[in-house]
């Protein structure tokens, strides 16, 4: 492709491989505009972009490069013509580009013509116009199309016969070919970034032949651009592996509902951790492991380079300062932040997944950033899409079955059907009858799972003038969850109210959720582009308490229905929870280029995040349905949340041409950020009947609380770039952050990077290896630090204040340290060292990228304890407040650990088959990581959840248990007690609680010419160590039979000892290593015919079948292995959790 | 909510205006803007409510603040002089544990109380002074703190009130010292959060250093006589415990006997009430941890069976099947005060000092406290300046019995102040004296027999480790 090359004229884009207008025929007869004119020439235009240029005898062609570089002009031209070659002299001074390209090219026979509105110029020659014979009859058209999004593809060529003669598409991606001879004609279809693709179209006289054509995304790994700290970049010329998703091409593909369903399993290295499966719940992301103890392992989120709030305490803060009404306290997964973005506005999302990657975002980065690239308006006519989605979902599966024994009493008349466990049998109380299995969930009659429903309607429209592009988009979402209040407690409701149960009751998950977005981008000048950009989302979750406890109440548990009024299947039924969410997101960005070779980028935003989470038991329900007899009078708590993140950035960037292709490119800018917080919490009790928001009562059971937190952080980096020949590219660098959640005495933080990367094979460069086995290699090497915060008020002393009576009758405030700070401490800072090769192989039928990371996060924050000596020590420094309040100095943040994170990454792309009827692609992900502590000093107690320790040589998140060593009925009475089975002195390590490799496979078959298509996705994830409380239910249910082997029992007596010494029970035969296997969806999808379109108003539509979560294969021994009870740590356990739901949907696009 | 000041906004106002031609200006506004919500970033770094029961440092960074900080270290010395005389009463002869006899199941679970009674203070082992020691040295990280804030933002006035915090540190390092094995660490937290480790320091050493802290209460006194003689007091307890009996006799010289500094126990919820009801059971009342103990290990004082005045005792109940005496020096309506230091005091460091150096009236001293003063509503506290109805004591004709007689004394004017450690740990240090013939021996009910320790252990894990002070490596001696 040597021949052919275009020059960009924005700097901020990406010189990259271009499919390339041929000079012949453009503008003549030939083509048909459907919409209005593109092409205007030279002198028609009225372009101000002014050039100055002076060379002494070169090519023409290098004048127009230069020329076209200067202007910001795309500019295609036929290389191979002789024309080009000519040396000249040419001075131009301060003239219009359009002139000076006219003066240069006069005599040559080439004319320069304009795409009006594309900043495109294409040279052609002027003698091939008019010669096309008028007897040719036959017209061939069409419209040329994405194959994953279904939008048009402008600007695609259609070369006809393996001529020169070609033509380009309009902007909604048509194309016409007029008085064409009759016969067999080969149109060859390209466009850049897109496969090529061939079609035969046979004429017959004088007809017209409509086709559809669809083009595949050329993935290459050279090929598209992304997005760092440091502005856009050619993928070619970054170190790191920075995974990117286009959004269109997976929503057109798979079923995604949320931004977390577009991360999940398409990210090597990115672990996706559901909280539950009910509508609006979170996920926890992690990225290439945990690194941090006491700070966040959560990614940073940026829009458009602007930060939003985000954070994965995925518990709300109904807790509030210790209070405790029950039933008002209950405590739910807050909705993430994340999944109040609408897909639909995203038009890719970049993951730049580790500190060597992150480098110049500075101190918040070490986890990675999740960089989302939001739709903007182009220039063109309106295009309008529209998406309806309705679907169902249910619980698959089937939940384990327990053991009940039943018997009869021996005494007493012999009741039957008792309920003979292992005691009252081996105390001859009772005589067992029979052993039966019995599982309340999978009983139709009591079971609270049903089928929820799910709806959605999005829409879009973009498009823009020559100096204003504009898109907005709007989705709105219903989700019905999948419980349901079961008919018996329904009937036991009524049997004790006399009414029935309310709506709310009987169907207490869902979600709804809208959101819009705007964006406005203009050029205001030649030099000046501005954009404004605005999101509003808003989400109303209903949530059950079952989603805690009520499952965990059934299981075990045989119904008797003669208690169900009693001991109903659903604990906290009574409870209405409700999670109310608006986030709004404002930004402004804008783009100055003074000079051809520097060009300013600033931007701004705030996003500003509102949760209001209520918890009601109305006033009214007997107290022989609640758990706490005192919310009869009524129960009601409320957190509300109020969350602002502030960004504001500033960059510039220069680019200074060298001779011999050589270039560098120096960035420089600042960045500053704001996050804070703030949390009221409102409970109380007692209010009058039907308040169902008692908001305005304020009894004098009462309690409000509030905090908050804050931190700002703010950098400058400076990121130099030799680049030399596109081959070779050196880039160091350094952010030098401050920030207010660092230590008063701590320095300024430094994060030094540098990269290199090396491209000895590129098709660019007409190299090849071994024939085309190897395409393009890229080989690359980068090392980077960059940080985590210290959490709000870790660096700094907090002071209590109360008051004590000190000479025995006055009370006097008192005002002592509750937190002693470290005014030294500093953010965490990780190291590390990625390589790997990019490589296109086998004629670019298999994409691959393999890396391999080694990072080492150091001056890892942990909690120590205090010494005494310097007034540490839990418990000590007793004062009594008025408020009864305990202050003390208990431990202490400080930069001591070291962890190590190692893995190795694979992803690929390999196109299986492809021929005229079927295409077959695979996107494989896969990742390995390790997590080890290096180092550390001091104690740390249950870091990341129940039995979690550091110990040094093992996983920060290690799990370790206590071990049943032998039992002994010392007693001879056939029971195991506690205290006859024998624990092991010391706890043994029992594995890490995130899993340690990640697999996930994509498969996309097209048929049909790519009308239809089907995907599928399916993952692995395997090595982690999981909590299955769920099976202690099970345990107690066969350790308790009469028919229990003494081993049997043991276990289950391990498993719940409280043994001195140990800090709480050995659950050690509840942790087992986990693997599931699960195929997450299957998506099918068909392009309509155009005919079938333009009945429904549309250019194009489509229709898809999607299911998601269709299958699950573990050796876990609960549910679902991939929902989280724990709200903070790393663990997984499905207790009580509504398990991921299995999905069907159907969807409709259209668009113009 | 974020509130915007006005400064962002006259900073944009004022970054626009000053740029020159119009389009220039258009095209700096994105610059502008960048820049000012850059600034007005600091802005929202403050007004944050923080958590419920905190205040923000810089709210309290003036002279109320100061003041109020030593409050709490006033506090503080309060609560952990109430648990101080608790745990080394039980480590000498003033009181029993109840938990003692057939609730101490085995011999390794020894309940923290029994542990400290009973002598077995084994390192590693859980024990009740463990948390005395926590709250002793927070005493000494509030008064540092408090004495740093006064000085910074109150130094014109604060002399008597950073006089006294500096005694009621030298206080608390004698009150370790007495309970504690050689080799406390003195380390330091300042009034900015700031700390130091510092290594451990032997018993003379902190004696010494408690010496130089009631040197610097003396020099910021001034005139006030209050704190004048609370420092002297302590710097005579303090020489007294090194053996310099000159320097003890010098600094007590010109205390007077009707001295004394008390502390207040107001409220049950201070968690150190002196409440004698076996229902009621704050976290450290006598009545239900401990009681008043009667020639214990046959070693110990006959506080109750003496009939003395002084240490009367009265039966208040029974718990852990033990019976419980309460002493009836503490009323029982939570409004007693715990004399710190005395005139009495002083007049017993002139005794013994006149005794190991004869060089004075050590009898007559002794006699004249014992004749002269009242009491104080029917109520002997120590250190009122005498109680009617003492008979004078008479000289047992050798100093070993001289000097058990000062002891003596010494115990029944100071019972259950905090003293009686101290002077058992002095009587084998400074006397010579077997540990056997000083501390409680023999059998202890539930268990084989008392320990030998006669110190506690600082505490090595547990929520009040030492051991995250990277300079601490255990004690130095335990004598």
């Amino acid at each position: 492709m040597r021949d052919f090359l275009t020059l960009t004229g924005a700097l901020l884009s990406i010189t990259a491989p271009l499919h390339v207008v041929s000079a012949s025929l453009l503008g003549s007869r030939h083509v048909q505009q459907f919409s209005h004119p593109l092409i205007v020439r030279a002198a028609l235009w009225q372009d101000d972009r002014r050039v100055t240029l002076t060379v002494q005898d070169s090519s023409i062609g290098f004048v127009v490069r230069e020329l076209a570089r200067q202007a910001r002009l795309q500019i295609s031209y036929n290389d191979g013509n002789p024309q080009f070659k000519k040396r000249v002299h040419v001075t131009i001074a301060n003239q219009p580009v359009m002139k000076a390209l006219s003066a240069v090219l006069e005599g040559t026979g080439l004319v320069a013509t304009m795409f009006r509105n594309e900043d495109m110029v294409v040279i052609q020659s002027q003698t091939k116009e008019g010669k096309r014979s008028q007897d040719d009859s036959g017209t061939i058209s069409g419209r040329v199309v994405d194959s994953a999004s279904g939008r048009a593809v402008r600007r695609a060529t259609v070369h006809l016969d393996r001529s020169e003669t070609s033509i380009v598409t309009s902007d909604s991606g048509y194309f016409a070919l007029r008085d064409l001879p009759a016969g067999r004609h080969v149109l060859t279809i390209k466009a850049l970034g897109y496969r090529a693709i061939t079609r035969v179209v046979v004429l017959k006289g004088n007809t017209s032949v409509s086709i559809y054509v669809t083009l595949s995304p050329l993935a290459t790994v050279l090929s598209g651009v992304v997005t760092t700290a440091t502005g856009v970049q050619a993928r070619r010329n970054v170190a790191n592996d920075i995974t990117s998703i286009n959004v269109d091409s997976v929503m057109q593909t798979a079923p995604i509902h949320n931004v977390t369903d577009l991360l999940d399993g398409r990210v090597p290295g990115m672990t996706v951790v559901r909280t539950t499966g009910t509508p609006g719940d979170p996920a926890r992301i992690r990225i290439r492991g945990a690194g941090s103890v006491e700070g966040t392992n959560a990614p940073i989120i940026l829009i458009d380079n602007v930060r939003v709030y985000y954070t994965d305490d995925n518990t709300n803060h109904t807790s509030g300062n210790g209070v405790s009404i029950r039933n008002a306290n209950t405590s739910y997964p807050r909705p993430s932040a994340l999944d109040q973005l609408d897909p639909n506005m995203i038009e890719r999302i970049d993951i730049l997944k580790g500190p060597s990657a992150a480098a110049l975002y500075g101190s918040e980065s070490a986890n990675g950033v999740i960089s989302i690239i939001t739709k903007r308006g182009k220039a063109g006519p309106t295009r309008v899409s529209l998406d309806a989605t309705v679907g169902t979902s249910w619980i698959p599966g089937t939940y384990p079955l327990f053991g009940y024994g039943f018997g009869h009493f021996l005494t007493g008349g012999g009741s039957p059907n008792l309920s003979c466990v292992l005691d009252s049998y081996l105390s001859s109380a009772c005589a067992l009858d029979s052993v039966v299995s019995y599982q309340a969930l999978n009983d139709p009659q009591y079971s609270p799972f049903v089928h929820g429903t799910n709806s959605g309607l999005s829409a879009a429209a973009s498009g823009g003038a020559s100096n204003l592009g504009y898109s907005f988009t709007g989705t709105a979402q219903n989700q019905h969850g999948v419980v349901r209040l079961p008919a018996a407690v329904a009937l036991a409701y009524h049997n004790v109210t006399g009414q029935r149960p309310p709506g709310w009751m009987i169907n207490p998950d869902g979600n709804q959720s809208m959101s819009g977005t705007g964006s406005l981008t203009s050029q205001i000048s030649p030099t000046i582009t501005v954009g404004i950009h605005t999101m509003l989302s808003t989400s109303e979750q209903t949530r059950s308490a079952l989603s805690l406890g009520g499952v965990s109440q059934v299981i075990g548990r045989f119904v008797d229905t003669t208690k169900l009024a009693f001991t109903p299947l659903m604990t906290n039924f009574n409870e209405r929870a409700t999670a109310d969410t608006k986030t709004w997101l404002n930004s402004a960005d804008g783009t100055w280029t003074p000079r051809s070779w520097v060009t300013v980028t600033a931007s701004a935003g705030i996003n500003q995040d509102h949760n209001e989470d209520k918890r009601v038991t109305p006033a009214g329900i007997p107290s022989i349905l609640l758990n706490d007899p005192f919310d009869s009078a009524g129960a009601y708590g409320v957190t509300r949340s109020d969350n602002s993140a502030l960004s504001a950035n500033v960059g510039t960037m220069f680019l200074v041409p060298l001779p011999g292709n050589r270039s560098i490119r120096l960035s420089t800018g600042f960045t500053g950020n704001n996050n804070s917080s703030t949390i009221s919490n409102i409970q109380t009790r007692g209010f009058p009947i039907g308040v169902m928001d008692p908001s305005s009562f304020l009894p004098s059971e009462t309690n409000v609380s509030q905090s908050g937190s804050s931190s700002a952080t703010y950098g400058w980096y400076i990121e130099p770039a030799f680049n030399f020949g596109e081959h070779f590219i050196i880039s160091p660098g350094i952010r030098l952050d401050g920030g207010s959640n660092s230590g008063t005495n701590a320095t300024v933080s430094k994060f030094p990077k540098a990269s290199i990367v090396w491209i000895p094979l590129d098709d660019n460069f007409d190299s090849h290896f071994l024939g085309r086995l190897i395409n393009t290699l890229k080989l690359r090497a980068t090392y980077g630090y960059a940080g985590v915060l210290p959490l709000p008020g870790d660096q700094g002393r907090l002071m209590g204040e109360g008051t004590t009576v000190i000479d025995g009758t006055n009370p006097v405030t008192s005002v002592y340290p509750t937190t002693v700070g470290n005014t030294h401490l500093r953010p965490e800072r990780s190291v590390e060292l990625e390589t790997g090769i990019d490589a296109d192989l086998l004629e670019r039928r298999l994409t691959m990228t393999v890396t391999y990371y080694h990072k080492k996060r150091l001056d890892a924050i942990l909690e120590i304890p205090l010494a005494p000596s310097v007034g540490g020590g839990g418990g000590t420094g007793v004062l009594v407040t008025q408020s009864g309040g305990i202050a003390h100095l208990g431990t202490f943040k400080e930069n001591i650990g070291t962890i190590l994170n190692t893995g190795l990454e694979l992803s690929a792309h390999v196109v299986v088959v492809q021929n005229s009827q079927l295409q077959w692609d695979l996107d494989l992900s896969t990742s390995q990581t390790a997590n080890t502590l290096r180092s550390f000093y001091g104690q740390e107690n249950s870091p990341g959840g129940p039995n979690s320790r550091l110990v040094v040589g093992y996983p920060i998140d290690g799990i370790w248990v206590h071990s049943l060593a032998g039992y002994a009925d010392l007693n001879g009475d056939g029971v195991i007690e506690a205290n006859e089975a024998i624990v092991g002195d010391s706890a043994s390590y029992a594995g890490t609680q995130n899993p340690t490799h990640t697999n996930a496979v994509s498969s996309t078959f097209s048929f049909l010419n790519g009308r239809l298509s089907v995907n599928t996705l399916f993952s692995y994830n395997g090595g982690m160590t999981q909590y299955n409380a769920l099976g202690l239910t099970s345990l107690a249910s066969v350790a308790t039979q009469p028919n229990a082997t003494l081993a049997q029992q043991a276990i289950y007596a391990a498993s719940t000892k409280l043994a001195n010494g140990f800090p709480s029970e050995t659950p050690w035969s509840l942790y087992q290593r986990v693997t599931i296997w699960r195929w997450n969806s299957a998506s099918f999808n068909y392009t309509l015919p155009v005919s079938i379109a333009q009945l429904l108003r549309s250019h194009g539509a489509s229709i898809a079948l999607q299911r998601s979560n269709l299958w699950l294969h573990t050796n876990y021994r609960g549910k679902d292995p991939n929902v989280n009870i724990y709200s903070s740590g790393e663990g997984v356990a499905d207790f009580g959790q509504i398990p991921e739901p299995r999905l069907w949907s159907l969807s409709v696009r259209l668009s113009n | 909510m974020h509130r915007f000041s006005s400064q962002p906004v006259r900073a944009l106002r004022s970054c626009v205006a000053r740029t020159p031609s119009s389009r220039s200006r258009i095209s700096l506004i994105m610059i502008c803007i960048a820049a000012t919500l850059s600034a007005a970033c600091h802005d929202l770094t403050g007004n944050q409510p923080l958590p419920v029961g905190t205040v923000d440092p810089s709210t309290v960074a003036n002279a109320a603040g100061a003041r109020a900080m030593a409050t709490a270290a006033r506090a503080q010395f309060q609560y952990g002089l109430n648990t101080f005389i608790v745990q080394s009463g039980m480590l000498s002869d003033e009181l029993q544990a109840n938990i003692r006899g057939s609730h101490v199941t085995s011999a390794a679970d020894i309940p923290s109380d029994v542990g400290v009674d009973a002598r077995q203070l084994t390192a590693g082992a859980n024990l009740g002074t463990d948390q005395t020691y926590g709250t002793l040295q927070q005493i000494r990280a509030l008064t540092n703190l408090a004495i740093g804030a006064l000085l910074q933002y109150d130094a014109d006035s604060s002399a008597a009130n950073r006089a006294e915090l500096y005694a009621l540190e030298g206080y608390s390092e004698i009150l370790l010292a007495d309970l504690f094995c050689s080799g406390v660490p003195l380390s330091t937290l300042n009034y900015k959060g700031d700390f130091t480790y510092h290594p451990s320091s032997s018993t003379a050493q902190v004696y010494t250093h408690a010496i130089a802290l009631l040197d610097s209460a003396l020099a910021l006194a001034g005139n006030d006589a209050q704190i004048r003689n609370l420092a002297k007091v302590g710097r005579g307890r303090a020489f007294l415990a090194q053996g310099n009996y000159t320097s003890a006799v010098a600094a007590v010289a010109d205390v007077p006997v009707a001295f004394r500094y008390t502390q207040s126990m107001q409220t049950c919820n201070f968690a150190g009430c002196f409440v004698a009801s076996a229902s009621t059971q704050p976290v450290f009342d006598i009545g239900s941890v401990a009681s008043v103990a009667d020639r214990e290990g046959g070693t110990g004082i006959p506080y109750r069976s003496s009939g003395d005045p002084r240490t009367s005792a009265s039966f208040v109940g029974i718990v852990n099947n033990n019976d419980v005496w309460f002493a009836d020096k503490y009323v029982q309506d939570d409004a007693s005060i715990i004399v710190v230091a005395s005139g009495v005091e002083a007049q017993l460091i002139g005794a013994e000092a006149a005794l190991a150096t004869h060089a004075g009236d050590w009898l007559g001293t002794l006699n004249a406290l014992r004749t002269d003063g009242t009491a104080s509503g029917g109520v002997y506290n120590a250190g009122t300046g005498g109680v009617s109805g003492l008979d004078p004591l008479t000289d047992p004709g050798t100093d070993s019995a001289r000097t058990s007689l000062v002891f003596s004394e010494r115990a029944k004017w100071l019972f259950l102040t905090g003293h009686r450690q101290g002077d058992l740990r002095r009587m084998v240090r400074s006397y010579a004296r077997p540990r056997t013939t000083v501390y409680p021996s023999g059998n202890y009910p539930g268990l084989s027999g008392y320990g030998s320790f006669i110190d506690a252990p600082i505490p090595q894990s547990g929520s009040y480790s030492e051991a995250p002070n990277p300079l601490f490596h255990g004690c130095l001696s335990r004598d």
